[in-house]
């Protein structure tokens, strides 16, 4: 089932408590909301992408249709309406830190670029390390390309999103460097969600 | 026995109990933003932190728009 739904002119939280409504009601397995400002276009995909829909946003600056597809199968009503990335799982990890590193660049320091890049290669292979007290990894700036097809460390990226991190991958920043499309790791992301994951965060490490 | 809570998030208050926008829209002043566009997902608790608003003051407004 497709559900469109016109919510232009309407101030938070009416987008979202539309959206709801309509899932709640209808559970469709696509949805398309149309909006007219930022903070209703963040809150929808937010909203979206917790309630299991793998979410598009499509922007001319005045109007935002934000796009669900959820796939067959998914089970309605096991999430909460705290959509932080990783929220399900933090009774998980009550008994651990929950650290979030976020990586801003290609290379760890400066003085040497190439040392740099080893550097910063050897830290994310490591990261695993820190075990469960490693929480989220977000990758934003050129950190992104980390993410994507042919990155060095893609592996290791997978597979510590394989043992419960979770992967952010800065959304703007992946328009920017025009590589959304190679993405191959991660939650693709924005920067309502990182902040609040920093104030979750018991410990935010930036690179 | 209150039904509001300060783990609830602002969504879960407003979806559940529609009068109690009209709360959070006179918090906004004091917030000096819109509540329900900046902290949807917040708890209350998170949100009231954040904003250095009167979360005893902020429950008790709103157990009062729920049972008027």
């Amino acid at each position: 089932m497709t559900i469109s739904i016109d919510a232009k002119g309407l101030a938070c939280p009416a987008p979202v408590l539309r959206t709801k409504e309509a899932i709640d009601t209808q559970s469709p397995g696509h949805i398309s909301v149309t909006v007219d400002n930022d903070a209703a276009a963040e809150n929808v995909s937010r909203f979206l992408t917790h309630s299991g829909f793998e979410v598009s946003v499509d922007t001319d600056g005045k109007t935002s249709v934000i796009e669900g597809n959820r796939p067959d199968g998914y089970v309605p009503g096991q999430g909460s309406t705290d959509p932080t990335p990783g929220a399900d799982s933090d009774m998980d990890r009550a008994e651990h830190q929950k650290i979030m590193v976020m990586i801003a660049s290609q290379a760890i320091g400066t003085g040497d670029d190439i040392l740099g890049e080893k550097l910063m290669l050897s830290f994310i292979t490591t990261l695993k390390e820190m075990g469960d007290d490693l929480w989220q990894l977000v990758l934003v700036n050129s950190g992104v390309k980390f993410a994507i097809e042919g990155s060095p460390v893609l592996d290791k990226i997978q597979e510590l999103e394989e043992q419960g991190v979770h992967i952010l991958v800065c959304g703007t920043c992946l328009t920017h460097f025009d590589i959304l499309d190679q993405k191959k790791v991660g939650e693709t992301t924005n920067m309502l969600d990182i902040v609040t994951a920093m104030q979750v965060a018991h410990k935010v490490i930036n690179l | 026995m209150s039904l509001i809570t300060s783990d609830m998030t602002v969504l879960d208050i407003v979806a559940k109990w529609e009068s109690t926008q009209g709360i959070f829209q006179r918090y906004d002043t004091l917030a000096g933003e819109c509540i329900c566009c900046n902290a949807l997902f917040d708890s209350l608790e998170k949100m009231a932190e954040k904003y250095s608003l009167d979360l005893d003051a902020l429950l008790n407004d709103l157990e009062t728009a729920t049972s008027s």
